[in-house]
């Protein structure tokens, strides 16, 4: 009984971590978690925000709306505990294996590394990851939907004019 | 007198002749030995019967929770997997900011990473240009 019992433990650890391996397992996970903020988007909520005119936000007009019409979720983790920090660290090393994600970008700065990861084809991207990670914490942001890659593109190109 | 052997050896006929001979003398208590052998013989067999049968009660004891256990973890599992998480805003417009910001913090990162990457090209340029 008790190795039937340690089996059984075994088997639904690994399925538990196995489907935790998405943006959307990532964050169901960690998102109840005291030292993790976090947010969801639905695809409900970008169809709300399509119909939304182009919005004054700062100092100026950003339109991401063509980007997010085609957009399922969008899941954002923000953890500063050391211990889970690790833990998201290595549930998403597994996602981004998984789904043979390319990545577009690295950037190590001042104890922080950023990467960026992006799947789909040349001219489409179904997933878009970004990490920055610091040695005890770490942003998690996944975009998960249909999105032209030009429109992605010129949405960062935008969202940098508006920083300068 | 005849060993074990010599009797496992004998053929029906000559077991038949033996078994009419009136001459041969049977023990007294043959009839009670075969008695008392043929009920140890079926005690035996119903022991054997009876920790079978206790073999199959135990595996079922056992393999029914087992199978509830395996039922109810993948059934979490899929729960777990499958839960639709709530929307963070109910509010479009706020959610609306929630993604600028996203997309200010995304490319905030992508500069730093070109500004570096602007830095290094004019060395890069003078160390192609002394090669060449």
């Amino acid at each position: 009984m008790k190795r039937i019992a340690a089996i059984l433990t075994t088997m639904f650890l690994l399925t538990a971590n196995v489907w935790a391996q998405d943006g959307k397992g990532i964050y169901n996970k960690y998102s109840d978690n005291e030292s993790v903020s976090a947010v969801y988007i639905s695809s409900a909520m970008f169809k709300l925000m399509g119909k939304v005119p182009n919005m004054d936000v700062g100092s100026g007009t950003m339109n991401i709306g063509p980007l997010i019409k085609n957009l399922n979720s969008m899941y954002v983790l923000d953890c500063d505990d050391p211990d889970v920090c690790q833990e998201i660290k290595s549930d998403i090393n597994k996602y981004i294996k998984k789904y043979d994600f390319e990545m577009l970008m690295e950037v190590k700065e001042k104890g922080e590394v950023v990467r960026i990861y992006t799947a789909g084809s040349e001219k489409t991207v179904n997933q878009f990851v970004m990490t920055a990670a610091e040695s005890n914490a770490i942003t998690f942001i996944c975009l998960d939907g249909i999105m032209s890659r030009a429109e992605l593109e010129k949405a960062i190109a935008k969202a940098t004019q508006q920083m300068e | 007198m005849k060993r074990l052997e010599d009797l496992e050896n004998l053929n029906m006929q000559e077991l038949e002749r033996i078994a009419s001979d009136e001459s041969i003398i049977v023990p007294g208590t043959l009839k009670h030995d075969i008695a008392v052998t043929a009920r140890a013989l079926e005690m035996a067999s119903a022991n054997d019967a009876g920790t079978g049968s206790r073999k199959k009660r135990s595996f079922a004891m056992y393999s029914y929770p087992a199978a509830a256990v395996a039922i109810l973890a993948i059934g979490m599992s899929i729960t777990f997997r499958s839960a639709t998480p709530k929307d963070t805003f109910e509010d479009p417009y706020m959610a609306y900011i929630q993604m600028e910001q996203v997309f200010g913090f995304i490319s905030e990162k992508m500069n730093s990473g070109l500004d570096i990457a602007n830095a290094v090209e004019p060395v890069i340029d003078k160390t192609i240009k002394a090669i060449r």
